[in-house]
Order: structure tokens, then C-alpha cells, then sequence
């Protein structure tokens, strides 16, 4: 059976179309939502995968939300952000996400404070080099160092040549770098 | 690892720790990131969607994840346990029954009215003493009849939704039209 098939006998709430879409499409979704658990600053227990899957599947069903697509071929991509989404919900309802506003500088055992302040001083650099770049290299530098993209993967969303990817990534980090080390020269 | 390397590091751990993913009024919702991707947007609009894109990082995961499901093969997936699987299946049985259930009751409730109406219609001639009130009553079922339909609950929506300039009405009306001529 067709995606396009299949969706609109879910829609109109066939059984065996359910039962289909949730063989074909339950382990794209538990992976969605195991990434997500995994990324954020919380350990991953299967038990609340399994919660989140249930209510990601459910709200899927009941609210209808199979409505909302329109290009089938996406269709994986679609699941994958309803599951993002919820399970991004889900941790903010059980107080799991931390939103830290006081800067986490590493302390390691024989830092000094001089070293702990040049360290507060080197972030807001690589902050400020960040927000110097244009939307499309800050797009490319978030993905790579805060989504682990690849250069391949991030030139396939965002369309570009792969060399162009990694010349901004590599331009930027030697920006960093360069900055960084007139900073401990000054 | 460089020095420099680290550094990279560490401002990774401290800004992963520190960064809010949470969803904005300005996050522009699933179509749009998606089209996006598949890069059917305008270059306009994709500009426009990039400037929310380099400061949004929720939007940005949405993205991410979106694109490695469209690149995710199968057998690099696990199995959901299957006691989760067969809860989802009895609250889906559940769910449907009860669906099933009021959409019958739904049409049943149709059939009554449509055959009252068309009792009184006959009535009011039968015996025209009491034209008018057989008529009033034709007339008064025949409404209910019409509105307990699908093309009744549409005109509703749609006269709420000129009423309300609601946007999300308007999209979900869109919907109803759409898969009622489909069918």
C-alpha cells in the first residue's frame, strides 16, 4: 500500500491502516525520541522512551495530526519532529531540562582564578565570533558543533556544495583560534 | 587534544548545558522547516527562515532530526519492546471503538430528523387544520437535519472563522472541504 494510501485510511480511522502505520512507523519514532532523550542534559531511561512513544503515537491518532501532512515523501522527516517536539514537552513537564543562565566553566583542580576569568573572557570571544558570522555560516557552525552534523550532512539541508560547508567550518574555528590566541597575547 | 581543540570543547559543553530548546511564537511549526529541506521554498521566504534559523535552536534541532529520518535506513533501527506496542494497540482498539461508535450514533441521529421532517411535511398536508404548525415543524427538523451533517458543521465553521479571523479554523476548514470532496 501507498504512503498516500495509507494516510488517508488512517484518516478516516481504518483499523488495519492504523495497525500498519504504527508496524511501519513505531521504530522511526522510538529512534526520534531515543535521540532526543539522549541529547539533552538528562540520562536516558527506557521506561520514559516508552511513555513518550505512547503519547507521541496517541496524539498523532486523536488529534489528527496525519492532517497536517502534505508532501508524503517527507513523511519520515515529519514524524521525526511531532516525536522531537513532544519529547521535548514531555522533559520540560517532569523539570528535566536545566536552562542554566550562569556560565559553566569547567574547573578543573590546578586552575588558577586568572585562568577560570580568561576562560569566561575566551567564551564570550567565541560567542561574539559566532554572532559575527551570517545566518547561513552560523546555521552551518551550529549544526556541526551543536548537532554533530557532518560537512556532508549539513550541505544536504542546506543545499550547498560540501566544499563550501567545510571552508566556512574551518574559516570559523581558525577565526576562533586566532582571536583566542591574540587575547593571551594581549 | 589542541589547546585550541579544547576550548572548542569545552565552550560545546558549557553552551549545550546553558542553550534553551524551547518552541517560540516565532518558530514557524513543521511545514515550512520541512519544505525547507526538501527545498520547495521561495528564496525569499528561505532567507527569511534562515534568519530564525542561525538564532533558534529549537528550530534547529527540528531540522536536524528531520533530516536524518529522511536518511535513516531501516534495519539501523530498534525495535520499539513490544509490551509498549501492544499498550498502543489496545488504547488504538479502544479509541476507534469509541469513534466507531459516535459516528453511528451520529448518523442515526441524521436519519431520525430527515424522517421526521418528512412526516410532518406529509402531515401538514394530510391535515390542514394544522398546516402551519406541521410546516414549522418540517422547516425546524429539516434545519437539524442539515446542520448534524458535514456540509452543516462546515458552514458553521466556516462563518465562525470569517467572525473570528482565526487562521488555525481557517486551516482546519481548508482540511474538511478537502477531504469531503475527496470523498
Amino acid at each position: 500500500m501507498s504512503n498516500s494510501k495509507l494516510i488517508k485510511l488512517c484518516l478516516k480511522n481504518n483499523k488495519k491502516a492504523w495497525k500498519l502505520f504504527l508496524k511501519k512507523y513505531s521504530r522511526l519514532i522510538y529512534w526520534a525520541i531515543n535521540k532526543n532523550l539522549a541529547r539533552g542534559s538528562f540520562n536516558q531511561q527506557q521506561n520514559e522512551a516508552e511513555d513518550i512513544f505512547q503519547e507521541v503515537f496517541l496524539s498523532i491518532l486523536e488529534d489528527k495530526k496525519l492532517q497536517q501532512v502534505k508532501n508524503i515523501d517527507l513523511l519520515p522527516g515529519w514524524l521525526a519532529m511531532v516525536a522531537s517536539n513532544q519529547t521535548i514537552d514531555y522533559m520540560r513537564r517532569k523539570n528535566r531540562i536545566k536552562e542554566s543562565l550562569v556560565a559553566e566553566f569547567p574547573i578543573t583542580g590546578s586552575q588558577s582564578l586568572q585562568e577560570k576569568i580568561s576562560g569566561q573572557d575566551t567564551f564570550s570571544l567565541v560567542d561574539k565570533v559566532i554572532e559575527n558570522l551570517s545566518n547561513k555560516e552560523k546555521i552551518i557552525i551550529s549544526l556541526n558543533l551543536f548537532e554533530d552534523k557532518t560537512h556532508k550532512e549539513i550541505a544536504g539541508i542546506l543545499s550547498l556544495p560540501v566544499n563550501t560547508v567545510s571552508t566556512i567550518i574551518f574559516r570559523t574555528k581558525e577565526k576562533i583560534k586566532s582571536k583566542i590566541k591574540k587575547m593571551k597575547e594581549n | 587534544m589542541e589547546n585550541d581543540d579544547r576550548i572548542l570543547q569545552q565552550y560545546l559543553q558549557k553552551k549545550l548545558k546553558s542553550v534553551n530548546i524551547e518552541k517560540s511564537k516565532e518558530c514557524p511549526g513543521t511545514k515550512p522547516l520541512l519544505d525547507y529541506l526538501a527545498g520547495s521554498l521561495s528564496g525569499e521566504i528561505s532567507l527569511e527562515l534562515e534568519k530564525h534559523l542561525s538564532h533558534c535552536p529549537f528550530c534547529l534541532r527540528q531540522i536536524s532530526i528531520a533530516s536524518d529520518a529522511l536518511s535513516q535506513k531501516k534495519k539501523d533501527l530498534i525495535p520499539v519492546p513490544e509490551k509498549t506496542i501492544n499498550k498502543v494497540n489496545r488504547r488504538l482498539e479502544a479509541y476507534l471503538k469509541n469513534t466507531t461508535r459516535k459516528r453511528k450514533g451520529k448518523k442515526t441521529k441524521q436519519r431520525f430528523y430527515f424522517l421526521a421532517m418528512l412526516v410532518f411535511f406529509v402531515l401538514s398536508f394530510l391535515l390542514p387544520k394544522y398546516f402551519a404548525q406541521f410546516l414549522v415543524g418540517a422547516l425546524i427538523l429539516g434545519m437539524r437535519w442539515s446542520l448534524e451533517g458535514k456540509g452543516g458543521q462546515t458552514l458553521i465553521m466556516v462563518l465562525d472563522s470569517l467572525r473570528k479571523q482565526s487562521q488555525g479554523k481557517n486551516d482546519e476548514i481548508s482540511n474538511r472541504i478537502k477531504n469531503h470532496l475527496e470523498e
